[in-house]
C-alpha cells in the first residue's frame, strides 16, 4: 500500500511540473545507423527520464531551453545535449569497447571496469558470435591476450584454453569455467555461442583467488543473457556453412607403392615385393575418395526473445547446432535452451532463477588417417574368388597387409552413439535489508545423464587379424548430480564521499555425485537392428557400475576500498577443503590482494587529459590451488581379475595403485602488474601487463622405476616441485571513424617464459611421453629429449669418417643414407648418454590481431591468429617416410628420399629394416618449426534497418581458417597434449576450412 | 513474502553449517577393495595369490611376457620370425641381434611386467605372513608366493643379468637400488625357492590343481643349480624330483600338448588355461605361432569353423628340422613341427593335410606343441584367446636331462642313462656306450634342444653351455657372421621354403656379438628413471 500511494504522488508530481514545458523528441541510433534501444534519456540534474523505444525513438518534457540531456546507454559514450531551440534531437552514440564504466563480472560481485585492480579480459558475446563452433571457447582464440586456445578437431572434441601459458605439468590445464556464478568444470560443449553475454578471463590470481581451489588454470567467467525491461524483442540468428575435409598427405598411387617397397626391400637385401610396378598403373584404390566427404554441412539456429517489465524481467533461447560427420556415418548435434527470469519483489528482495535443458549426441568412427595409412594396393572389397557366399555384409571387405584395419569396413560397421540429457538450473534470492547490504543465496542442480550404446557386428575379414567371431554389444550409463550453494553478504559504505568500502563474506559447498552402470553381452542372434539391447544376447553378460563422491566446501571473503577513484585496494581469502586428500592435507587456504593507482584522476593529469584520458597502474598478488586430480589416490586400491585352478575360474585380486597419502594440494602464487591506458578519449586504449606465476608442490603423475613393483607402469601422483612461468603481455585497441567509415584494430600479444625451478630431489629428471620428454631444474618443463641428428651420410667417405678417435664406427649399422647422429658428449661412444634437448614445444610469442570495418550497411570484420617460436614433433615421419612398416607412403617419396650422393638431405634411403635407426631414435630430424599464422575468421555483413516488417537484417558470408602459413610439414599446427607430451603431432584432426552464411533478424 | 525468503535463507545457511563438518568433504573411492587391512582372511590371501600366478605366466596376453618369449626363440637356431607378410618390427630386435635399450621390440615389456608380478609377490609375502588366518594356509600362500618371485627373478636374470633385487614392498622413498650381481639374484632365487618348498605340500586335488608344490621348487632350484653350473645340486634337486616327487614321463610325447591332458602325469607346473568364453584365459600362443593363412577348403568338412587362422610368427627351422632327422626322431619331429601340406600329427583325420599360406611364412612350417587340434577348435565359442591348451613351465623331462648334465660333469658313466629315458619315450635307440667325453655333454644338450624346443629354454641354454671345444658359449659358435647357423642358412640350405622364401633375411643371427649380446639391454626408461642408479650392460 505504501508502495503505491508513493508512486501515485510521484506521477501527480510530475505531471503538474509537466505544464508548460518543451517536448523534446528524437531517435538516438549507433554509428550504423541501427536505432538503439532502452537508452536512458535523463534531464541532467534530475530523476526526470526517459528510454527509447523499440525503433530508437524517445520524447522527453524539459523545462526550458537550457536544459540538458543525457543520453546513456551501456557500452556507448555518454552524450550531453544542450535543448536550445531544438524540439526534435536525433542522436548518434558513439559505442566504446572500452567503456569505462562496462560493469565487469570478478565473481560473487561485479564493478565498474575501471575500478578494476587486477587482471581480468572481456570478451563480448557478439564477439565471440562472429564464428560458428561447437564450443565457444574456440572463438576465444586471438580475442585476449594471455589466453591460447589449440583446437584439437573433430565434432564434440573440447579445444585446448591455456591462460598465460601452463602452470602444471600433468594435471588439466583446462581453466574453470562459472556460467552465472556456478562453477561448471573444464568444457562448455553444451553452451551456445548464442546464449553468452560476455566471458570474463581472469587471469592473475588476484582475480581467480577467490575460487580458490579450482582456479590454478585460470577461471572464466561467463554471462548468459538475462532479460532487460522494455518491449519484447525478438532474434532470430541461423548459419549454414560448409566444412571441407581436405586430405592433408597426397598419398602414392599402387604403382608407386610397389615401386616404393621394392626399392626399400632390394636395399635392405630382401627380393622386391612386388612384381613391375607398372602394373599396377591405374589399379590403385582411393581410399580417401571412398570414405571421406569433402564437405560436410555445418547448421547453427538460434531463436531468442526477452523483455519485461519494471518489476519482472526474461530470456528464453532455443538453439539447435548440428554438424554432419565427414563419414557415412556420425554427426554431432546438440540442443540447448536456457529460460531465465528474474523478479523484483521490492526494493529489498528480488530473486530470478534459470532453467538450461539441453540434449546432446555425437559418434563418429574417427578413423579417417586410416584411409591415408592403408596400402593403396588392397581393393576395398575382397575380389569375387575369395567370397564363399556364406559372409555377412560385414565380411566382404578386403583385407591389407599393414598393420591398418579396412577403413570402409570399419564405417560400415560403426554404430557407437552418445547422447547426453542435462538439466541445469539455478536460482538466488538476494536481500538488501539495510541501505548499502546485500545479502545473496545462490544455488544450483545439474543433472546429467550420459547413456552410451556401443555395439559390434560379428564379422570375419581375417579369422586372426581382422575379425569379431561374435557379436557384442554394450550400453553405459553415467548419471550424474551436482549442487552448490553459495550464500555471501556485502556491505558497502562511503565515508565522507571520497572513502568507498565493501567487505563480502560467504560461504560456498559444492558436491559432485555420479553412479554409473556398464553392461556387456555377447552373440546376440543376429545383426538386426531391433536386436540391439542388453536383452537379446545370449552369452556372457557383464556389468559393472560404482559411484563417486567429490566435494569442496568454501570460506571466502573480499574487501575492496577506494579513495576518491584514485586509489584502489582489493584483497580476498578463501579456505577450500577438498575431499581429495587425506585429513592432513584438505585444509588449504589461498588469500591475494591489489592495489590500483588511477593516475588519469589525478588532478595534476588534468593538463594532460585531452590526449591521455585514462591512466591506471595496478599491481596485485594471490594464491591459488589445483586439486584437479583423480580421487582417492591416497589409497592402495585393488582390482579384479580371473586366473584357472582345476579348470576352474578362480577370481584373483591385484595391487591396482599404489598410494600415496601425502599428497597435498598444488598451489600457485602469482604476482602481477600491468598499466591500463587510454588515448585521445580513448580512441587508442590498451594494457600492458607482466606476470609471474610460481607453481609449488605441482601435483604430477610421476614415474618411477619399474623395479619398484608398482602397477600403471610405476606411475603415481605425487608433489614433484615448483615451476614458474612468466612473461610479458600486451593489448592495444585503436578505433575511429571517417564520415561513415568506422574502421579499428585490436593487437593482442602474448609473451610466456616457462622454467622449472625446483624439482622434489637434487639433479632429478622427470621423463615423460615415453621418455621422449625431459623436464629438469632451471630449463623447460617438458622439452624434447633425443638424439641429435646430423644430416644423412652421403658418400662411403662421410660414413668411414664418422669414427671414434680410435677408428671405431660411431654407428656400426649405418649405411651411405642414413641419418647420421651426432656423438654430443664426445666420448667416441653413440648411446644414450648423447640424447639431449632438441626442442621446446613452448610459443615465444602468440600474437591476435582482430579488425573490423564498416561502411554504411556494409562491415568486415578479420580475426589473426598466430603462435611463434615453438618446436613440434612430427610423428609421422615416421610412418609416411620409414618403409619399415606397411603402411602407404607419402607420394613422390622414392625422389625425396636420399637415393644417391646429394638427393636429399633430411629424407633417409628407402630400407625396410631400419637397422642404422633412422626412425627408431627419437632425434632433432623430428622436430620442426610449430609455428604458424592462421586466419581464423574473416566475414562480410551487409545489414538492412526496418524493411518488411523486422527491425533488423543482417546478412554475412564468413570463412574460417582458410589460410594458414607454416614450415610444419604435418597435418596440423594446432597441436595439444598434456604437458610433459605437449607439441607431439601425428595425425591430429585438421582443423576445417569452413565458409559460412549467417541471417540475423530481429523483430 | 519476506518472511518466507528470509526463513529459506535460514534453513540455508543451517544446511551449510551443519555440514562444515570435515565430513562433507571426506569421500574414499567406492566399489574397490584397498590393501589396508586387507589380508585378514583365507580368502583374500587366496584370491590375492591367484593373481600372482596370472601375472607370472601372462599366457592369455599377446603383448607383455609371450611375445618377448617368442622373440628369445628367434634369436637361437630354433626359430624364425616366421611371418613375412607383414611388418615384423616387434621381433627383429632380437631375432636379428639388432637390439638397442630403446629399441627392444617384443622384448620391452618384459623388465616392467616381471617386476611388476615381483611387486605383488613382495606385498603378499608381508601381507601373509603378518595375516592371522590359519598356519596351513599360511604357509601354502607364502610358499605360493615366494616360488613364483624366485621364478620373475630366474626370467629376468637370464635375460638382462644382475638386476636391482627387490624382496618387500618398496616405498617412493626406498628406490634408489642398484643392479644386484647375478650371484646375488641367483642365491636370492634360491633361498624362496628352498623356503618355499619346506612350506609347500606335495600335491593338490581337484580344484586346487595347478597350484605350486614342493616339486616344483625343487625343479626350479634343478634349473637355476644347472645354470650356475652347481653340478652337485643340480643333480640333488633334479634326483629328488625324479626319485621322491612321484611324477612320470608321458608314454605319448604328444599327450604333455593335448587339451584334454591338463596337469598330466609329467606336469610339475603348468600355466593353467580355459576356455571359458566369459575370461579370456585362453593360450594365446595357439594364435600368435598359428598357421597364418588357413582356408576351410583345405579341411575335409570344408567347414569354416575348422579354421583358427594364426599370426603366423615364429615358425621352426629346417635346421631344427635336421636335428631331428639327424636321430631319425620321428615323434618329437612331428610332434613340434608341422610342415604345410603334412598331416597335423595327432589330428590326421580332421586335418589330414594342414595347408596354409606358405607364401608369408619363412619356413612354411609351424610348431605343432601350440597346435589346436580341429575336434577342440569346434568347441569353442571364440578360437582367439579361449584356446585351452595349458603352457608347461616345468616338467619331468628335464629333470632327467638336467641330471644327466650334472652327471656329465660329476659321475660321466652315469650320465647317458638318464638320456636314454627320455629317447626311449619317443622310440629312439638308447646312446649309452655310443658317445663318450666332450661328445657325451653335446648329446645331452642335443637331447635338450630336440625335447624342450619351443618351451622357453633354447636361448638360456645356448648362452649358459659352454662348449668344451671352443670354450666360449655354445651361441657364439652357432651365431655371428660366421656361425654354423649363420652359415648354414646362407650357403648349405637348400630347404626350399627357406631359401625361395627370402622376404626374411637369410643371414639371420650374424650380427651377433659375443661382447654383448649373452645378455639383453636393460630398458632405457629404467635407467633413466633410476637417475642413473641402474647401468646398462656392457656395449649396449
Amino acid at each position: 500500500m505504501k508502495l503505491k500511494t508513493i508512486w501515485f504522488v510521484t506521477t501527480l508530481l510530475f505531471s503538474v511540473m509537466a505544464i508548460g514545458q518543451i517536448t523534446v523528441k528524437g531517435k538516438v541510433s549507433d554509428s550504423k545507423k541501427e536505432p538503439l534501444v532502452g537508452v536512458n534519456v535523463i534531464l541532467k540534474g534530475t530523476t526526470i527520464g526517459s528510454i527509447t523505444d523499440i525503433n530508437g525513438n524517445y520524447s522527453l518534457n524539459v523545462p526550458n531551453k537550457q536544459a540538458e540531456i543525457e543520453f546513456s546507454y551501456i557500452g556507448f559514450n555518454t552524450k550531453l545535449v544542450k535543448v536550445e531551440a531544438n524540439t526534435i534531437i536525433n542522436v548518434v552514440l558513439e559505442s566504446s569497447d572500452n567503456n569505462l564504466d562496462e560493469i565487469v563480472v570478478i565473481g560473487f560481485a561485479s564493478v565498474k571496469k575501471s575500478d578494476l585492480t587486477s587482471s581480468i579480459a572481456t570478451v563480448k558475446g557478439k564477439e565471440l558470435k562472429t564464428m560458428t563452433v561447437g564450443n565457444a571457447a574456440e572463438s576465444l582464440q586471438g580475442k585476449a591476450a594471455g589466453i591460447q586456445v589449440v583446437n584439437s578437431g573433430g565434432p564434440g572434441s573440447v579445444p585446448k584454453v591455456l591462460i598465460r601459458g601452463i602452470s602444471t605439468i600433468n594435471l588439466s590445464t583446462d581453466p574453470l569455467y562459472v556460467i552465472d556464478g556456478i562453477p561448471m568444470g573444464t568444457n562448455i560443449n553444451f553452451l551456445n555461442t548464442n546464449e553468452i553475454e560476455s566471458m570474463e578471463i581472469l587471469k592473475d590470481a588476484s582475480a581467480s583467488a577467490i575460487y580458490g581451489s579450482r582456479a590454478s588454470n585460470g577461471v572464466i567467467l561467463i554471462t548468459t543473457k538475462r532479460g532487460k525491461k522494455g518491449e519484447t524483442t525478438f532474434n532470430f540468428d541461423t548459419s549454414y556453412g560448409i566444412q571441407f575435409m581436405k586430405n592433408p598427405y597426397h598419398m602414392a598411387d599402387a604403382e608407386e607403392y610397389a615401386t616404393i617397397f621394392n626399392t626399400a626391400a632390394v636395399a635392405s637385401g630382401l627380393p622386391a615385393e612386388f612384381g613391375d610396378p607398372a602394373s599396377y598403373r591405374g589399379k590403385s584404390t582411393d581410399w580417401w575418395n571412398a570414405g571421406i566427404r569433402e564437405r560436410a554441412a555445418v547448421r547453427n539456429i538460434s531463436f531468442g526473445l526477452q523483455g519485461g517489465t519494471e518489476k519482472h524481467t526474461f530470456a528464453v533461447s532455443l538453439n539447435y547446432y548440428k554438424q554432419d560427420s565427414f563419414y557415412e556415418k556420425g554427426g554431432w548435434e546438440k540442443f540447448t535452451s536456457r529460460i531465465s527470469s528474474d523478479y523484483k519483489f521490492s526494493k529489498k528482495i528480488s530473486a530470478g532463477y534459470s532453467l538450461n535443458p539441453r540434449y546432446e549426441s555425437y559418434g563418429n568412427p574417427g578413423n579417417w588417417a586410416d584411409f591415408d595409412r592403408i596400402d593403396p594396393i588392397t581393393p576395398i572389397y575382397k575380389p569375387a574368388d575369395q567370397l564363399t557366399g556364406d559372409e555377412n555384409e560385414f565380411s566382404i571387405y578386403a583385407r591389407s597387409p599393414s598393420y591398418v584395419w579396412n577403413p570402409v569396413a570399419l564405417v560400415k560397421r560403426f554404430k557407437s552413439k552418445t547422447k547426453n540429457y542435462a538439466l541445469a538450473t539455478n536460482g538466488y534470492i538476494q536481500i538488501t535489508p539495510v541501505k548499502g547490504l546485500i545479502i545473496r543465496s545462490q544455488g544450483s542442480f545439474e543433472l546429467n545423464s550420459n547413456i552410451s550404446d556401443n555395439f559390434n557386428p560379428d564379422f570375419i575379414i581375417d579369422v586372426a587379424h581382422e575379425s569379431q567371431l561374435i557379436n557384442s554389444l554394450s550400453r553405459s550409463t553415467n548419471l550424474t548430480r551436482s549442487w552448490s550453494i553459495q550464500n555471501t553478504a556485502t556491505y558497502m559504505k562511503t565515508l565522507g564521499e571520497k572513502h568507498d568500502f565493501s567487505l563480502m563474506v560467504g560461504n560456498t559447498a559444492e558436491e559432485y555425485n555420479g553412479a554409473n552402470l556398464y553392461g556387456s553381452i555377447q552373440a546376440l542372434p543376429n545383426n538386426n537392428d531391433n536386436l540391439q539391447e542388453l536383452n537379446a544376447g545370449t552369452l556372457n553378460p557383464k556389468t559393472y557400475g560404482t559411484s563417486y563422491t567429490n566435494s569442496i566446501m568454501s570460506y571466502l571473503s573480499r574487501l575492496t576500498y577506494n579513495f576518491d577513484s584514485k586509489y584502489y585496494l582489493t584483497a580476498t581469502y578463501r579456505r577450500d577443503g577438498s575431499s581429495k586428500f587425506l585429513a592432513n592435507n584438505k585444509w588449504a587456504s589461498f588469500p591475494s590482494a591489489s592495489f590500483a593507482w588511477r593516475a588519469s584522476n589525478e588532478k595534476f593529469m588534468s593538463d594532460v587529459s585531452d590526449v591521455l584520458s585514462d591512466l591506471k597502474f595496478r599491481v596485485g598478488w594471490g594464491k591459488v590451488g589445483n586439486q584437479n586430480l583423480p580421487a582417492s589416490v591416497y589409497l592402495s586400491k585393488l582390482g579384479q581379475n580371473f586366473y584357472t585352478f582345476g579348470d576352474q575360474v578362480v577370481n584373483t585380486t591385484y595391487p591396482s595403485a599404489v598410494p600415496n597419502k601425502d599428497i597435498k594440494w598444488e598451489t600457485v602464487e602469482d604476482i602481477n602488474a600491468g598499466v591500463d591506458f587510454g588515448l585521445f578519449s580513448n580512441k587508442l586504449s590498451g594494457t600492458i601487463e607482466a606476470y609471474r606465476k610460481t607453481t609449488e608442490n605441482m601435483l604430477f603423475q610421476k614415474s618411477y622405476p619399474n623395479y619398484s613393483g608398482y602397477p600403471n607402469d610405476a606411475r603415481i601422483w605425487s608433489n614433484v616441485g615448483s615451476m614458474r612461468s612468466q612473461g610479458l603481455e600486451f593489448s592495444l585497441s585503436y578505433k575511429n571513424n571517417v564520415g561513415d567509415f568506422n574502421y579499428g584494430a585490436n593487437l593482442n600479444f602474448t609473451n610466456t617464459n616457462v622454467k622449472m625451478i625446483k624439482l622434489s630431489a637434487a639433479n632429478e629428471q622427470l621423463f615423460g611421453f615415453g621418455e621422449k620428454t625431459l623436464t629438469v631444474e632451471n630449463d623447460e618443463p617438458g622439452y624434447f629429449y633425443g638424439y641429435k641428428a646430423d644430416g644423412l651420410f652421403q658418400n662411403q667417405f662421410e660414413l668411414n669418417s664418422h669414427t671414434n678417435n680410435v677408428g671405431v664406427f660411431l654407428q656400426p649399422n649405418a649405411k651411405v643414407g642414413d641419418v647420421r647422429f651426432t656423438d654430443v658428449n664426445g666420448d667416441g661412444i653413440l648411446n644414450a648418454d648423447d640424447r639431449t634437448k632438441i626442442g621446446s614445444p613452448w610459443a615465444k610469442y602468440t600474437v591476435g590481431l582482430n579488425l573490423n570495418a564498416s561502411y554504411k550497411r556494409f562491415d568486415f570484420l578479420a580475426n589473426i591468429y598466430s603462435s611463434i617460436g615453438n618446436d613440434l614433433v612430427n610423428q609421422n615421419k615416421n610412418e609416411l617416410y620409414n618403409a619399415l612398416s606397411r603402411n602407404n607412403k607419402i607420394s613422390g617419396l622414392s625422389d625425396l628420399a636420399w637415393h644417391g650422393e646429394g638427393t636429399s638431405t633430411s629424407i633417409p634411403r628407402l630400407s625396410q629394416t631400419d637397422n642404422n635407426q633412422n626412425f627408431s631414435k627419437f632425434s632433432s630430424y623430428y622436430v620442426e618449426d610449430g609455428s604458424f599464422v592462421r586466419l581464423k575468421n574473416i566475414q562480410f555483413g551487409y545489414t538492412i534497418n526496418n524493411k518488411m516488417g523486422f527491425d533488423k537484417i543482417r546478412c554475412s558470408l564468413s570463412g574460417q581458417n582458410l589460410l594458414t602459413l607454416t614450415k610444419y610439414s604435418g597435418v596440423e599446427p594446432e597441436v595439444g597434449g598434456d604437458v610433459l607430451g605437449f607439441g607431439f603431432g601425428g595425425w591430429n584432426y585438421p582443423v576445417q576450412k569452413t565458409i559460412l552464411f549467417g541471417l540475423n533478424v530481429t523483430f | 513474502m519476506k518472511k518466507i525468503f528470509l526463513s529459506i535463507i535460514t534453513i540455508t545457511l543451517c544446511i551449510i553449517s551443519s555440514s562444515c563438518s570435515d565430513d562433507f568433504i571426506v569421500h574414499d573411492e567406492r566399489g574397490t577393495q584397498t590393501l589396508d587391512n586387507y589380508f585378514s582372511t583365507t580368502q583374500e590371501c587366496q584370491t590375492f595369490v591367484n593373481d600372482l600366478y596370472k601375472r607370472a605366466f601372462l599366457h592369455y596376453d599377446w603383448y607383455q611376457l609371450i611375445p618377448g618369449r617368442l622373440a628369445n626363440e628367434t634369436a637361437t637356431d630354433d626359430a624364425w620370425m616366421g611371418n613375412t607378410g607383414q611388418n615384423a618390427s616387434g621381433m627383429i630386435p632380437a631375432a636379428q641381434y639388432l637390439m638397442t635399450a630403446n629399441n627392444m621390440g617384443y622384448l620391452s615389456d618384459l623388465f616392467k611386467t616381471r617386476y611388476e608380478n615381483i611387486g605383488g609377490c613382495n606385498v603378499a609375502i608381508e601381507g601373509i605372513t603378518k595375516s592371522t588366518i590359519s598356519e596351513v594356509q599360511k604357509n601354502q600362500y607364502l610358499g605360493e608366493s615366494l616360488f613364483l618371485r624366485a621364478y620373475n627373478y630366474y626370467d629376468l636374470v637370464n635375460n638382462f643379468g644382475g638386476v636391482p633385487l627387490a624382496l618387500s614392498p618398496l616405498g617412493t622413498g626406498d628406490l634408489n637400488l642398484e643392479r644386484a650381481t647375478k650371484e646375488e639374484v641367483y642365491a636370492s632365487i634360491e633361498k624362496d625357492l628352498l623356503m618355499a618348498a619346506d612350506l609347500l605340500k606335495p600335491s593338490y586335488a581337484g580344484s586346487d590343481k595347478g597350484r605350486v608344490t614342493k616339486w616344483a621348487c625343487y625343479a626350479l632350484m634343478a634349473r637355476v643349480s644347472l645354470f650356475q653350473e652347481k653340478w652337485a645340486e643340480a643333480e640333488t634337486y633334479s634326483s629328488k624330483v625324479i626319485t621322491e616327487g612321484g611324477f612320470s614321463l608321458e608314454s605319448n610325447f604328444l599327450s604333455i600338448w593335448n587339451v584334454k591332458n591338463h596337469n598330466g602325469v609329467e606336469s610339475i607346473l603348468e600355466s593353467q588355461t580355459s576356455s571359458d568364453p566369459a575370461q579370456q584365459l585362453g593360450n594365446i600362443l595357439s594364435t600368435f605361432t598359428g598357421a597364418r593363412g588357413e582356408s576351410k577348403d583345405n579341411f575335409p568338412s570344408l567347414s569354416a569353423g575348422d579354421v583358427m587362422d594364426g599370426w603366423g610368427w615364429c615358425t621352426p627351422t629346417s635346421d631344427l628340422e635336421n636335428c631331428y632327422l639327424s636321430e631319425n626322431d620321428v615323434v618329437r619331429r612331428r610332434s613340434t613341427i608341422t610342415v604345410s601340406g603334412d598331416a597335423a600329427y595327432g589330428d590326421e583325420t580332421n586335418n589330414p593335410t594342414h595347408i596354409w599360406d606358405i607364401r608369408q611364412s619363412k619356413s612354411g612350417r609351424i610348431i605343432r606343441k601350440f597346435y589346436i587340434p580341429v575336434a577342440t577348435r569346434r568347441t569353442l565359442v571364440s578360437t582367439f584367446g579361449n584356446a585351452p591348451l595349458n603352457l608347461p613351465v616345468l616338467r619331468l623331462a628335464e629333470m632327467y636331462l638336467t641330471r644327466a648334465e650334472a652327471n656329465f660333469h660329476l659321475a660321466p658313466g652315469k650320465a647317458m642313462a638318464d638320456v636314454d629315458i627320455i629317447r626311449n619315450r619317443v622310440g629312439l635307440s638308447p646312446k649309452s656306450g655310443k658317445v663318450s667325453g666332450d661328445n657325451i655333454l653335446r648329446a645331452i644338450w642335443k637331447e635338450r634342444r630336440m625335447e624342450f624346443a619351443f618351451e622357453g629354454l633354447r636361448l638360456f641354454d645356448i648362452r649358459r653351455q659352454i662348449d668344451p671345444g671352443t670354450n666360449k658359449p655354445v651361441i657364439a659358435s652357432l651365431m655371428g657372421p660366421s656361425g654354423t647357423f649363420v652359415l648354414y642358412n646362407t650357403t648349405l640350405s637348400t630347404d626350399k621354403n627357406e631359401t625361395t622364401n627370402l622376404k626374411e633375411l637369410q643371414d639371420k643371427g650374424t650380427n651377433f656379438d659375443i661382447n654383448k649380446n649373452l645378455l639383453w639391454p636393460i630398458p632405457q626408461s629404467e635407467i633413466d628413471r633410476s637417475g642413473g642408479m641402474i647401468n646398462q650392460n656392457p656395449n649396449y
